[in-house]
């Protein structure tokens, strides 16, 4: 590539980030932290009700009923069926159409037997129930009932759904029992199911019709603002029925970032220190988060127990919705990016690009989380446009642009295709290069704080440092400067599928690696796990010898779900969008790029709240293809977690033992290895997770039934009060695991033929539940979680609490 | 120039057996229609499709070749050029032939798994052929190849190399196809001997045993030239025996008890050792890594059914000569180190130590019932599953109904987690 002008007048020349250009004297990097991600709630901040006036029972009641009919197999079975969907409508001829038309008639008649399955299966559990009075009802006799009524057959992902439905029923009746014998009638009309759960039947089909609009990208923008109406409107007339349930619903309901809104007041300090150089925390999800199809179908319920009706809202909720639903949110950035992608491709020279890229940047900040409050501010979006311009100039044009299309194509789409590609192709991505570092370079400086946006020498030298990042996260390293480099493993990224709606990016080498025994321990994944449990308890590798393995990289982008990779990846092992092959796809961390690839820039930091199903742009993954591997992953991992049951006024910690595992025990026990031994193989097995526990826990590793989990996706990140609920549940979470531990090495001797017995089974894997009573209750820890209040002085207890120990077979939800 | 009429007369009938010919390769295009679809599903994804690449490749220059004959066709204008047009027509029908019987084999072979029973137990197989290579190959740095397995009439198994010609001569086989023979269902363990042939070609291990061999009994000159002649088929009945101890006898004992006639037979090109000292080489194995068993109350049945004395004069001292060499000939065959396999030896590679019965009733009991259930034990321990297995049918024959049925039932087992990705 030929080099730039002189050095003189960085401001009309910035030095490129990109070989053979001069080195220029730009500002010197801020350190410190990257930004954090804000959190965005449509609804009143969780406990700040409390703060002002205290909680009235009643609104607690309903934030309680509301927290616990929450389930986590239900967000399950909707993702699935998500996943589902997307894979129906994946290829040909929907991926090229113009609309969606075709897949949404696809989609509506697909899910149309599951509709009435569900709707059919409501009304025989209303039926059952019948006139029962709910405050006579014990949990017992409410499983007795429910497994009386007929569960149809039908294919796997229904009959999941199916069976995820009668779980969410089980914790309706439950839990509207509860307050029926708390004589509370918070409701118009008696406690009486059927007329209760009836009235359930009509929201099967919103739901579905959500399901349908996430596999289709397309839950309106506005699904925010439309939540607040739906609040305000539910407020309103249930404050006339019981009064301030309103704020309650809302204290109960978390928050959850969403692209292009706008930060809270109580968002991160504007001065933090940042460095748009450093590749910051993922945060800006690919796509909007699937629970919240649980939360809205959760908030209908509970409308339908405590206020009596929800047709009002069903009506307002269907007429915005339709008014809404007809975009996808990402198709206005697509046109533009192609219009880009189109006009870069044709460019022949450097004055050529500047309008494509003045058309770009304002369409970029419209759909980026962020851009709304850059968008307004004309002088930046002037700076950062000219700035890019003069950057990618000489990328394009006759003179370079052909050879860096070619070098491109060599080491990126050729191998990933694994086809020639003709000049047009080559062109293509080279545009799509450059249109990824300018979209990178506006979403970086979207989310500068203010006092950097207002100054523009200070702004410039942060724009043109955000370009050399993305740059170099965006193009191969032997087109970058050395110092800018990811690593150098010789690829490209690329869009894919290059036919249709672009879903992820994948690297253009597959990396030949050997995993030794140290590094599989060391590398780390979602929720702690570590990648030597994965290998062996799902792939059966044997994980304590070197393993040979090709690497393949993604990277998200709107639209990215892990599923759709699974789903268009023809490598061995993918190819599907079902969990378990899903699931073989890990978070590329800084650590896990440094141990696998020796190239921790490639690597994206992962916050501790990550959920696979809703990744955030710019993450990064990767996939092991192992020859040895089945075809198909088989059982579960080893895992641990901890459950505070306020509720139940215990805490629980669940230990779930592989198979291999499991099998390895029952062998050490027949041997009679020391207890010592088998415990001490125990906590090898759960290392990751046991230090992710004591260290980070995330909402997966440390949940807490009884008001809801509010540290989803960062929310009230920043807080002081949210680093003291998360310090507490990391103290628990240890604590309680701790126990565990003393506990399993107290009664291990006594529970082996148990242990023995339940492993002997055919189900995969074997369960440890223990159960712990504190002596003062959970009270005092809950209220200290609401920052309602200090700790007891006998917190934490000098002495494990008595506990039980449960031992199941196979991986059963807890 | 006007042709004569009997010129254009073999015109007419070259074209019109370049069309027959030409739209017969056309008709071989999709290979997937030569087995049911549930059957190619059935298959381990990337061994479905291997197969089917290659196929297709073959027909494919087939096509070619047909298109060649049909432009020649239009070129002719000499009666020479319908001379040489027959040639090739009869070159190209050749390789139609030859092609159609690498499709058929291949179809026929696919088409043996007709049902969900038996595709769960072929999968079983194909998982086992393919675990049993692994520990011989990889070390030395070779792929192991996918393997398919069918079932068919007969007496023993055979298998066709991955990595042969096929029968056009211008592919080789993808995957290696190993038959095994329906009475041979319930014990599988000559499918370890077919892979031992694969093994062997591989790492061409067979030529350095001949050589051993006939180094190692070269005080007598005929013993050694016969006992290296029969090297690939002793390499093969060494890999059995490594991975599944006694079983492999017993299931060879199956096999090659017949007629004295046969048992005594040898064949100066017969690459198979003679039965009466094949059964007694591997109890040689087993009396070396095992002490002593079962097998010796076998090889006492053996002789006394099968009396030297029913064979001819020099057949009888050329067995018995053999047989005061057996334990020499185990050390060469299971001890020594080969260049081929690494600078290993076979045992180093794979230890029968792990076959033992006791090993084996050892692992029965610390795994207990889980060890026919658990997707653990059933992926992690199938080839000792198969040696137990086989050790308890050959010993325990009033249990045999259940040893069976659990066998098949762990192989089921198996399969399915094997089965098609």
């Amino acid at each position: 590539m030929q080099g730039q002008g002189s050095a003189e007048g960085s401001r009309s020349k910035p030095l490129s980030p990109f070989l053979d250009s001069y080195v220029s004297e730009a500002g010197p990097r801020a350190g410190g932290s990257t930004s954090r991600p804000f959190s965005e709630s449509p609804f009143v901040s969780s406990y700040s009700a409390d703060e002002e006036g205290g909680a009235d029972p009643t609104s607690e009641l309903y934030a309680d009923f509301f927290a616990e009919i929450h389930d986590e197999t239900f967000e399950d079975a909707v993702h699935q069926l998500v996943d589902e969907a997307s894979s129906l409508v994946a290829a040909e001829p929907y991926a090229e159409s113009e609309t969606d038309d075709l897949a949404e008639a696809t989609l509506r008649e697909h899910f149309a037997p599951l509709s009435t399955l569900a709707e059919a299966y409501i009304a025989e559990a209303a039926e059952a129930f019948g006139n029962v009075d709910t405050s006579t009802l014990s949990e017992a006799v409410i499983h007795e009932v429910l497994e009386g009524v007929h569960m149809p057959q039908a294919a796997p992902s229904f009959e999941r759904f199916l069976g995820a439905l009668k779980k969410k029923l089980k914790k309706v009746v439950s839990n509207v029992a509860k307050v029926a014998k708390k004589g509370l009638s918070i409701a118009t009309g008696a406690f009486l199911l059927k007329p209760l759960l009836s009235k359930l039947q009509p929201l099967v089909k919103p739901l579905l019709e959500k399901v349908l609009k996430f596999a289709l990208d397309k839950v309106p923008e506005a699904y925010r603002p439309l939540a607040r109406k739906l609040l305000d409107s539910f407020a309103n007339k249930a404050k006339r029925a019981v009064g301030g349930i309103a704020a309650a619903a809302a204290s109960a309901i978390p928050s959850a970032p969403q692209a292009g809104s706008t930060p809270p007041a109580d968002a991160a300090p504007a001065d933090a220190a940042v460095d748009p150089a450093t590749a910051p925390t993922p945060s800006e999800a690919t796509a909007p988060d699937l629970s919240q199809a649980q939360d809205e179908l959760d908030m209908r319920i509970a409308e339908v127990m405590f206020v009596g009706d929800s047709t009002e809202h069903e009506v307002r909720i269907g007429a915005s919705t339709a008014a809404l639903a007809a975009r996808d949110p990402h198709r206005d950035l697509d046109r533009a990016r192609a219009r880009f992608v189109r006009q870069v491709s044709e460019a022949d020279g450097e004055d050529s690009v500047g309008p494509a890229v003045e058309s770009f940047v304002p369409a970029i900040l419209m759909a980026v989380r962020m851009g709304i409050k850059v968008i307004g501010r004309q002088k930046v979006v002037n700076l950062l446009g000219d700035l890019i311009g003069k950057l990618i100039g000489p990328l394009v044009g006759k003179q370079n642009g052909p050879a860096l299309g070619k070098i491109l194509a060599d080491i990126g789409l050729k191998t990933v295709l694994q086809a020639e590609v003709d000049e047009a192709d080559e062109r293509a991505v080279v545009a799509e290069a450059i249109a990824s570092t300018v979209e990178e370079t506006v979403r970086r400086v979207a989310a500068l704080p203010e006092s950097i946006l207002e100054n523009p020498e200070a702004l410039e030298a942060f724009a043109y440092e955000a370009f050399q990042a993305s740059a170099a996260a965006s193009f191969p390293a032997s087109l970058v400067r050395p110092e800018l480099r990811e690593g150098d493993l010789g690829g490209a990224w690329v869009h894919l599928p290059r036919r249709g709606k672009r879903l992820y990016k994948k690297y253009g080498k597959v990396v030949d690696i050997v995993i030794s025994p140290a590094t599989a321990s060391a590398v780390r994944g979602f929720d702690g796990s570590v990648l030597s449990s994965f290998l062996r308890d799902r792939l059966r590798i044997d994980a304590s010898v070197p393993v040979r393995a090709r690497v393949h990289l993604y990277e998200a982008i709107p639209r990215t779900r892990l599923a759709r990779i699974a789903l268009h990846e023809q490598v061995r092992g993918l190819g599907s969008a079902e969990a378990e092959v899903v699931s073989q796809i890990h978070p590329l961390t800084p650590e896990a790029a440094s141990l696998l690839l020796g190239a921790p820039r490639m690597g994206r930091t992962l916050d501790e709240d990550t959920d696979p199903s809703n990744p955030s742009i710019g993450q990064r993954y990767y996939y092991l293809e192992v020859d040895e591997a089945p075809a198909r992953p088989l059982g579960r991992e080893s895992h641990l977690h901890v459950m505070v049951d306020v509720p139940k006024d215990e805490i629980r910690v669940c230990m779930f033992l592989s198979e291999v595992v499991a099998q390895r025990i029952v062998v050490g026990l027949k041997k009679g290895m020391p207890v010592g031994a088998i415990i001490a193989d125990l906590r090898g097995a759960l290392a990751g997770k046991g230090a992710a526990v004591a260290s980070s826990p995330g909402k997966r590793l440390v949940r807490w039934l009884g008001g809801r989990d509010t540290h989803r996706g960062g929310a009230l990140a920043g807080s002081v009060r949210a680093v003291a609920r998360r310090a507490l549940k990391r103290q628990v979470g240890a604590l309680a695991v701790r126990w565990a531990w003393a506990h399993l090495a107290s009664s291990l001797a006594v529970s082996t033929a148990d242990f023995i017995a339940k492993a002997e089974g055919p189900e995969d894997g074997v369960r440890l539940v223990f159960s712990f009573r504190l002596p003062s209750g959970l009270a005092p820890l809950q209220a200290a979680l609401k920052g309602g209040g200090a700790l007891q002085a006998d917190w934490p207890p000098r002495q494990s609490p008595k506990g039980s120990l449960v031992i199941r077979s196979g991986p059963e939800h807890d | 120039m006007i042709e004569s009429k009997d010129v254009a007369a073999v015109r007419d009938q070259l074209a019109r057996q370049v069309a027959h010919w030409g739209a017969a390769a056309d008709d071989l295009a999709d290979v997937t229609l030569l087995a049911a679809p549930a059957a190619w599903r059935s298959l381990e994804r990337y061994l479905g499709t291997a197969i089917e690449t290659t196929l297709a490749e073959s027909v494919r220059g087939l096509r070619a070749q047909a298109d060649v004959l049909r432009a020649r066709l239009l070129a002719a204008v000499h009666e020479r050029d319908l001379a040489d047009l027959h040639r090739e027509l009869l070159r190209f029908r050749r390789r139609y032939l030859a092609v159609e019987a690498s499709l058929d084999f291949f179809g026929d072979a696919i088409n043996t798994r007709t049902n969900e029973k038996l595709c769960a137990y072929l999968s079983a197989c194909d998982f086992l052929a393919r675990e049993s290579m692994r520990p011989v190959l990889e070390p030395t740095g070779l792929r192991v190849p996918r393997v398919l397995t069918y079932v068919d009439k007969g007496l023993g198994a055979s298998i066709l190399k991955a990595g042969l010609r096929l029968w056009d001569q211008q592919f080789v086989s993808p995957v290696a196809v190993i038959k095994i023979v329906r009475h041979n269902l319930q014990r599988p363990t000559a499918l370890i001997h077919e892979t031992g042939h694969q093994v062997a070609h591989l790492t061409k291990w067979t030529a350095q045993l001949a050589a051993a061999l006939s180094n190692g009994l070269s005080g007598n000159r005929s013993l050694a030239d016969l006992w290296s002649g029969w090297a690939s088929e002793i390499a093969a009945d060494a890999f059995a025996f490594v991975h599944t101890g006694f079983a492999s006898l017993s299931a060879l004992h199956g096999v090659l008890a017949g007629e004295g006639s046969w048992v005594f037979r040898v064949e100066p090109l017969d690459p198979h050792p003679s039965g009466y000292v094949r059964i007694l080489l591997v109890r040689a194995m087993c009396q070396r890594f095992f002490g002593a068993g079962p097998w010796d109350q076998l090889a006492r049945a053996w002789i006394r059914m099968y009396p030297l004395e029913n064979a001819s004069p020099e057949t009888a001292r050329t067995f018995r000569a053999s047989l005061d060499h057996l334990p020499k000939i185990v050390e060469i065959v299971l001890e020594r180190e080969y260049a081929a396999l690494g600078g290993h030896a076979l045992v180093d590679l794979v230890d029968p130590a792990r076959v033992k019965p006791e090993a084996l009733l050892e692992l029965e009991r610390l795994a207990g019932p889980a060890l026919y259930v658990s997707t653990d034990w059933v992926r992690r321990e199938s080839l000792r599953l198969l040696a137990l297995s086989g050790y308890r049918a050959a010993t325990d024959t009033l249990h045999a109904p259940e040893t069976l049925q659990r066998q098949h039932e762990w192989m089921t087992r198996l399969g399915e987690l094997a089965k098609a990705a």
